[in-house]
């Protein structure tokens, strides 16, 4: 083992280190220390060696991997920084296990072997079973204890399918894959461990019929909580069933296209049907990221590289605007006033510069120009419109005009909220000690202002965020 | 910097700046802007070359490299005159607002005039999206803001109902780029005409969905009367007067020239939809009670006379549609503004519980009965020149089916005087006698209108040689080029 080895981990090095000093060092120096290690991460990511294997060939870092990592950093700061928007007593284990959570996000994006893929994916996933309890509330220890009982559920599918793969092919490794089942012969269990392997991993992603964990599990966990859940574990498990799919099962993609495209269609269409019926803006937008889950796993059946590019566009625009709005909610909620859709009357006046970034963020999930949400919306559902006019797969046609229609649909809720902001005049009272503006901690302001200027710089000026994914998506799905 | 990206940055950047101003200056620097705005349009106007084929004012810069769009904007004899019209309306209607309007008010609509110029003047189908869809967002919270008692129900369906037909538009829009090869409508004029038949035809069918639900036409209309019930008087002024333009501006400027043959395979509905729209909605108004209702319902029937002329697609209907649009943003301001007064010196706009209001409140008498007479097609006033265009390109087309959609000026007529009797004479009503008149700042706004209205009407020629030229040379000529129309 050489230097340079170490060298290629060095984001992941830094973050477990500083997890672990955290543990040890002052309260107060917690946040600092764990923002500090973050943003040195985020710093490393364009010195990494790129393009090599490291590490007997498990990790390897690519273009589509720092997208990844440098979105999960991105996460991570906006936790850490937003972490006050639910009250906190002890948070030193609460940064701790944040970094502990990215380290596994960080390596499963690099990671190009099936045990290192399920190791980094499951210290990630321990992570935030313990983060989504560490209030110890009735109601987080609850979506807690559902999220750990799913995760377990859904880890045992996803060995079990890793073993059959390994068990049809002889490798673990997804290049490997890729060369042995373009081989005929063993379909039958290939296909089998596909689908678990679809399985175990789309429990992560809430693919519908998988989801029933995540609504509870985002409404109970504390916001900051939910807004990683959201915007950083689940997008973990798009990277991994991208690498799965497109890397080690590429050649089962007549197999593999239909059922995603089923699932895509179900995902969207479910999550935006209840979601439209929920009075509570947090679980709302639970379900709204369920729906938006959807729209991403489109680029499974499109399966072109200006599909995934349109992929990843969205799973980061939708990060930066679901965890923006997660962590308003908790502002919200910390004073007092609740999450359903009343305690957000009046904000407009309360708080205008919440209030502003809250009513942005939900028109960029909806994908109303020219913000970021529209621009990866468009990519993505433009892909399908492509694919299915060069094909002639005129369902996925139909595909995309399921996901615009869905995004019209989806306006409903999520106008609700920006006209209960604006429109509505305050109907809660506040606590009498304090009956005018809301108090926002100032990290929350800060990571709420990042995402919103991430939203409205990418919107306007998405030309260079788009070229470097699709340079991305090309070279991990070249030709197509 | 052309004039049409000044006029996008002096919108926006003074609608930015109107939050952090005192009230008082907020007003002034509003006016400042709209004013602003419209004489630089004003001075396009006379710029602008009739001859020369193309579009003027042009400005393209590359936006997306990857995806290939740019900012590219320009205008024609088509797209200018709808300009202008919003112009002016901004500017009337910050005077009709009067000395106590809030400024985040003036705020939206300068947004809404940014985004309107944006949609008529943008040459690059993805900007022309993003402008269509911008407009919906100050419009939602006009009405929702200031609307009436049940603005919360029609602001929501306005956004939802519009916004899910434009998406199946925003996948036609895709499929041209795909198809076609590109966003540009430079480009795209070249080479979309040439896609195979049943391509158009999909494609054709997705974009008139998005354009026709704005317009309103039936059956897809029932957003627009909610609308405008709950809207105020200024909003309604500028969704009938230039919102319910872009549709038919949108189906002149992309669907028409870019899918001929999509076109020709929707041609008999548009036509049957267009005489649909003019009939029923005129009946309807016959049964209204409230004025505004009846005002918003004879907008429906309008606008079926544009897409009649857009459907019959020769050269006179074409011109007539567009002329009619321009007049129709004349006379409709003019008419939700007079029943929006009305309605709130009055406290009512029942025009049962009216009566005689015209011995009690002159000034909206006068405009009430011009407003009318301009709205049924009265020679001699704007809309006449319009509708009669088209009317008579439909005779040459359709022949005596023509009478068909004509008894709407029967009908039109019936209704307007009906209510204009109702409203304005007979005997004094208890509701009438305690009216008030208009204020000076909401007279003379009607009153500019409605000198327009005459001028327009007694001199058609000022517009008409700019829309024959350009349509001549964008719409027909390239489509005869390419050998897809005789």
């Amino acid at each position: 083992m050489s230097w340079s080895n170490l060298f290629a981990l060095a984001p992941e090095l830094i973050l477990s280190l500083t997890g672990l000093v955290v543990l040890f060092a002052p309260q107060r120096a917690a946040q600092a220390l764990a923002l500090t290690a973050l943003i040195a991460g985020a710093i490393s990511l364009p010195f990494l060696p790129h393009g090599s294997a490291f590490f007997a060939g498990t990790l390897q870092i690519n273009d589509l991997a720092l997208v990844f990592q440098g979105l999960f950093l991105g996460i991570g700061l906006l936790v850490a920084l937003g972490a006050h928007a639910e009250p906190l007593e002890r948070d030193k284990e609460f940064y701790a296990l944040l970094l502990l959570a990215t380290v596994g996000m960080l390596a499963a994006s690099a990671a190009v072997e099936l045990i290192t893929l399920f190791v980094s994916f499951e210290l990630a996933s321990l992570s935030t079973y313990a983060l989504t309890a560490y209030t110890r509330k009735a109601r987080s220890v609850e979506a807690a204890t559902k999220f750990f009982i799913i995760g377990a559920l859904s880890s045992a599918l996803s060995l079990y399918g890793i073993s059959l793969l390994y068990g049809a092919t002889g490798t673990t490794f997804l290049s490997g894959l890729s060369t042995a089942t373009a081989a005929p012969g063993m379909a039958g269990i290939l296909k089998v461990g596909m689908v678990l392997l679809l399985a175990g991993f789309g429990f992560k992603v809430t693919a519908v019929p998988f989801h029933f964990w995540a609504p509870d599990t985002y409404e109970g966990a504390p916001a900051p909580v939910s807004a990683l859940l959201a915007a950083g574990s689940k997008k973990m498990g798009f990277i991994v069933l991208i690498k799965i799919f497109f890397i080690g099962l590429l050649s089962l993609k007549f197999s593999w296209v239909p059922i995603w495209g089923w699932i895509a269609l179900l995902t969207m269409t479910v999550g935006n049907f209840s979601a439209l019926v929920q009075p509570s803006v947090k679980r709302m937008l639970a379900y709204s990221s369920i729906a938006q889950a959807g729209y991403i796993l489109i680029l499974f059946p499109v399966a072109t590289a200006y599909g995934l590019a349109g992929g990843v566009f969205h799973i980061i625009t939708h990060a930066a605007a679901t965890a923006g709005a997660f962590l308003i909610i908790g502002v919200v909620s910390r004073a007092g006033l609740g999450e359903d859709y009343p305690a957000f009357s009046g904000l407009g006046k309360r708080q205008p510069f919440l209030a502003a970034a809250m009513a942005i963020f939900m028109l960029s999930l909806v994908g109303m120009p020219p913000l970021a949400g529209f621009q990866s919306k468009f990519v993505l559902f433009s892909s399908a419109v492509q694919a299915g006019l060069s094909d002639g797969n005129s369902w996925l046609i139909a595909l995309a005009v399921a996901g615009v229609v869905n995004s019209a649909l989806s306006l409903y809720y999520y106008l609700r909220v920006i006209k209960v902001i604006y429109a509505e005049e305050p109907r809660r009272e506040l606590v009498p000690a304090n009956p005018g503006r809301l108090s926002v901690p100032l990290g929350v302001k800060w990571a709420v202002g990042l995402a919103l200027a991430f939203i409205l710089v990418v919107g306007l000026a998405p030309g260079p965020l788009l070229g470097y994914l699709l340079g991305a998506a090309h070279a991990i799905l070249p030709g197509l | 910097m052309g004039p049409l990206s000044l006029i996008l940055i002096l919108t926006l950047g003074t609608s930015a700046l109107l939050w952090r101003l005192p009230p008082r200056r907020a007003r002034q620097t509003a006016l400042g802007a709209a004013w602003t705005v419209l004489v630089i349009v004003t001075v396009m106007v006379f710029r602008l070359d009739w001859q020369s084929a193309g579009y003027q004012f042009v400005e393209q810069h590359l936006w997306i490299p990857s995806l290939n769009v740019s900012y590219h904007l320009g205008v024609d004899g088509i797209s200018l005159p709808l300009i202008w019209v919003t112009a002016l309306l901004t500017v009337l209607i910050f005077h009709y607002l009067g000395p106590k309007v809030e400024r985040r008010e003036l705020a939206l609509f300068l947004m809404l005039e940014a985004a309107l110029v944006a949609v008529f003047s943008a040459l690059d189908l993805f900007l022309f999206y993003i402008a269509w869809e911008l407009v919906l967002i100050p419009m939602y919270f006009i009405i929702r803001l200031w609307g009436g008692p049940r603005r919360d129900y029609a602001a929501t369906k306005f956004f939802v109902y519009t916004f899910s037909a434009s998406v199946i538009m925003l996948v036609g829009i895709m499929a041209l780029y795909f198809g076609a090869g590109s966003f540009d409508l430079v480009e795209l004029i070249r080479t979309a005409p040439q896609t195979t038949r049943l391509f158009q035809i999909w494609v054709f069918g997705a974009l008139f969905l998005g354009f026709v639900v704005k317009m309103p036409q039936v059956p897809l209309h029932t957003w627009l009367p909610d609308a405008h019930v709950e809207a105020p008087t200024e909003g309604s002024a500028l969704l009938a007067g230039v919102l319910i333009k872009m549709g038919a501006y949108g189906l002149l400027r992309v669907a028409l020239p870019l899918l001929p043959q999509g076109a020709a395979a929707f041609r008999p509905l548009m036509i049957t939809i267009g005489i649909v729209s003019i009939l029923y909605a005129a009946y309807v108004c016959l049964a209204q009670r409230d004025l505004k209702r009846l005002v918003a319902y004879s907008s429906i029937s309008h606008m079926g006379v544009v897409l009649l002329g857009l459907g019959i697609g020769t050269q006179a209907a074409l011109v007539g549609a567009i002329f009619t649009m321009i007049a129709h943003g004349l006379v409709s301001p003019l008419l939700f503004m007079v029943s929006g007064s009305l309605g709130h010196h009055a406290g009512t706009r029942e025009m049962d519980k009216l009566g005689g209001l015209a011995t009690v409140a002159h000034r909206t008498g006068f405009v009430l009965v011009a407003g009318s007479l301009a709205s049924l097609g009265l020679p001699g006033m704007v809309q006449f020149i319009g509708e009669f265009l088209v009317f008579w390109g439909t005779f040459q087309v359709l022949g005596l089916w023509t009478l068909l959609p004509l008894l709407t000026v029967v009908i039109t007529a019936g209704y307007y005087l009906w209510a204009v009797l109702k409203t304005l004479f007979g005997p004094v009503s208890p509701i009438s006698g305690l009216a008030h008149d208009l204020p000076d700042w909401e007279y003379r706004p009607m009153l500019a209108l409605l000198l327009l209205i005459v001028l327009f009407g007694v001199w058609p020629q000022l517009w008409l040689g700019a829309m024959n030229a350009s349509v001549a040379q964008n719409i027909l000529s390239p489509l005869q080029a390419l050998g897809v129309i005789p």
